[in-house]
């Protein structure tokens, strides 16, 4: 039945496609149609260290609770608004070093006394066109210790009918560091960084299911990178890095679900080299619910200045912080998102669990501060 | 808009349904409004009062879109879709059972002709005083094609909007089927005489039974020829278009009503799906 179309049809459905309301409008970029408030609040708890990896202080390690409220409103034909605020509060101790006393190290904690509070405020207008879209980004973010300023510029191209989209963005950061000063305890005073951010990206539909998006990213970081409560931190004052992310969606039409799949390959000048792997399945259960398991790989190698613990007096870079020694770590995922005709319902939870032996390749000894954590959030979302 | 129109989609609740399906009426309503010639306050009447004024009428964003269209359906029919050929109504009064003179046609026949407007977007002017345009071949499928948009807009990937007979396609059944669409018979209007898988786009059909008259046995449907300004002789009595929109599949069902015997061939060469019946509801052939 399939026909050849002539000139003739192609004028006619082009004639066609050229009026509003039609299907070349609605392909063109263009801002949400309604306006979506949003609340959303998560549980974020590390678990308690055993005694036989703490050297001296608390068993404790972090607990956060964020709240987070979002708005986002078309404004006019063209342009959009969306805000975020964040408010986090902070509660536990924290790793101020590792020491090698015995035949293991063992952590250097805080006391269980470190209490803060953090308020972070973004904003992002964006316009549309025909073929695109360009976005404004700006944001504050507020710690007793901590300030920082965020702009930056984003936009997608669409071509080939929306087939194929080019994407790309600049960022700008710049925060300030004035650590709690403690009794008996030399710290900064008052440190800067700053962190410029690139990335250039392409997407593209491959058919009727599935769509890729490849994406490079490079990371300036300059000014103070050590952790000012940490003993016996002394870390390069730049860093600069380079990540690669490939994601990959597919519509299953018989299963009807679809499966996610990203991966992320990270380098930086500092030594550290890391994969994330990550798998998600959205099973729609109904029309109104969905079911959403996943599992995230990730394995990191250490930095070229990392030490197992803390060596007091060495000359030069050093830093025993967990995060930059080579472990490895799963996340295990489930999430539940009910929909109706104008509210989302999104309840999920997380578990979280790094190790050694979890990382690609060996690894010699463990760092003792790695962290387990359980993430639960209950978020809801109305449009009007 | 003439004849029944209908919503038909899948939607989460019937609470959705029912607010999509009032978007989709609201948009209807609001073609109808704006491309009425019934209504005197409708922007098509203002524009056939200012058209035929010296200095022409400047034509909205939509309304230009349309007379591009129309411009195009002109010129790839060899002129038989022309949406200036509805004066010819003046004369030809299917409920006075009467056919009009030589002389009367002749009085309006140089009113009509695309080729006789001057279109240069955004104004439009009549070339020849008394010309009048009529959207009756477009605003109704444009409108079922918008209202199916308003509904995909609307998150809706299910369902149909039909307008008069006409449908323009939201989307194919959840599971993927296509609806099944039944072709009236020409004669029998509560009978189908075939049935047409539709996945997307739009379906459309133009008989010959929508208006006519019986003058001393011999039969005058509404497809007036816009060259000659009599109606279209044929034994084709209905034809049905399967094209990407509503819209053009109802402009190729038209001309390939007043296409009268070369209908198949025409519909061949654009390259639409199309089935033509003749007055038993039998496949059209060619005599």
């Amino acid at each position: 039945m399939k026909k050849t179309c002539s000139p003739s049809l192609q004028a006619l459905t082009a004639a066609a496609m050229a009026l509003p309301g039609f299907s070349a409008p609605a392909l063109a970029d263009a801002p949400p149609d309604r306006a979506e408030l949003g609340y959303r609040y998560s549980q974020y708890q590390e678990d308690r260290m055993p005694q036989s990896q703490v050297a001296t202080g608390s068993q404790e390690r972090y607990d956060i609770e964020v709240h987070q409220f979002r708005w986002l409103t078309p404004l006019g034909e063209a342009y959009s608004l969306a805000a975020t605020l964040d408010y986090e509060t902070m509660s536990g101790a924290s790793p101020m070093g590792v020491s090698q006393t015995g035949t293991t190290p063992a952590l250097v904690m805080s006391g269980a006394s470190i209490a803060d509070k953090r308020l972070d405020l973004n904003l992002k207008a964006s316009r549309y066109f025909a073929e695109g879209n360009a976005s404004v980004t700006g944001g504050v973010s507020q710690e007793d210790d901590y300030d920082a300023v965020n702009l930056g510029l984003e936009g997608e191209l669409h071509f080939n009918q929306k087939q194929t989209t080019v994407l790309g963005g600049v960022g700008f950061s710049s925060d300030s560091l004035s650590p709690t000063q403690a009794p008996g305890v030399t710290r900064p005073t008052e440190e800067d960084k700053t962190t410029l951010t690139g990335f250039a990206g392409v997407a593209q539909v491959l058919d009727r299911v599935s769509v890729i998006q490849t994406t490079v990213t490079l990371m300036l970081h300059e000014g103070y990178l050590s952790d000012p409560y940490r003993s016996y931190d002394v870390r390069p004052d730049s860093r600069t890095a380079l990540a690669w992310n490939t994601r990959y969606r597919r519509w299953l039409d018989a299963a009807e679900a679809a499966l996610h799949l990203d991966y992320r390959l990270y380098g930086d000048d500092w030594g550290i080299i890391s994969h994330t792997l990550g798998v998600e399945w959205h099973q729609n259960i109904d029309a109104h619910l969905r079911l959403v398991p996943s599992l995230r790989y990730y394995s990191q190698g250490q930095a070229d200045f990392y030490r197992g613990a803390d060596v007091p007096g060495l000359a030069g870079e050093q830093s025993s912080d967990y995060r930059l020694s080579p472990y490895g770590a799963l996340t295990f995922g489930l999430a539940a998102v009910a929909t109706g005709h104008n509210w989302r319902l999104r309840l999920s939870g997380e578990r979280y669990v790094s190790d050694a032996d979890l990382a690609l390749g060996g690894v010699g000894q463990e760092n003792p501060g790695l962290i387990n954590f359980t993430l639960v959030s209950l978020g809801m979302e109305y449009l009007y | 808009m003439g004849g029944p129109c209908s919503v038909r989609l899948y939607a989460a609740s019937a609470a959705v349904a029912a607010e999509v399906a009032q978007l989709a009426e609201a948009q209807v309503r609001r073609l109808e409004h704006k491309y009425s010639r019934y209504r005197a306050d409708s922007v098509l009447s203002a524009l056939n009062r200012q058209a035929g004024q010296a200095q022409g009428a400047l034509v909205d964003e939509e309304t230009a879109a349309l007379l591009d269209y129309a411009a195009a359906a002109w010129e790839h029919s060899d002129g038989l879709f022309d949406i200036t050929s509805g004066v010819l109504r003046r004369v030809w009064n299917f409920d006075a059972n009467r056919v009009p003179t030589a002389c009367e046609l002749a009085a309006v026949l140089p009113r009509v002709g695309w080729s006789r407007l001057r279109w240069e977007r955004p104004h439009l002017r009549f070339g020849v005083p008394g010309m009048e345009l009529d959207f009756g071949g477009v605003a109704k499928e444009y409108a079922a094609d918008c209202a199916a948009g308003v509904c995909r807009r609307a998150g809706i990937t299910s369902g149909l909007v039909e307008l008069g007979g006409d449908i323009a396609l939201i989307g194919p059944h959840p599971d993927g089927s296509p609806w099944l669409i039944g072709i009236r018979h020409p004669r029998q209007p509560e009978t189908a005489v075939a049935s047409i898988p539709l996945w997307q786009g739009g379906l459309a059909t133009s008989g010959d039974y929508e208006r006519f008259m019986l003058v001393e046995g011999r039969r005058y449907c509404h497809l007036l020829l816009p060259h000659s300004g009599y109606p279209v002789v044929s034994a084709l009595a209905g034809v049905s278009v399967v094209a990407d929109s509503c819209l053009v599949a109802g402009t190729a069902a038209t001309v390939g009503m007043l296409k009268g015997p070369q209908a198949q061939a025409w519909l061949d060469a654009l390259g639409v799906t199309a089935l033509l019946v003749d007055a038993e509801g039998q496949p059209f052939r060619a005599a």
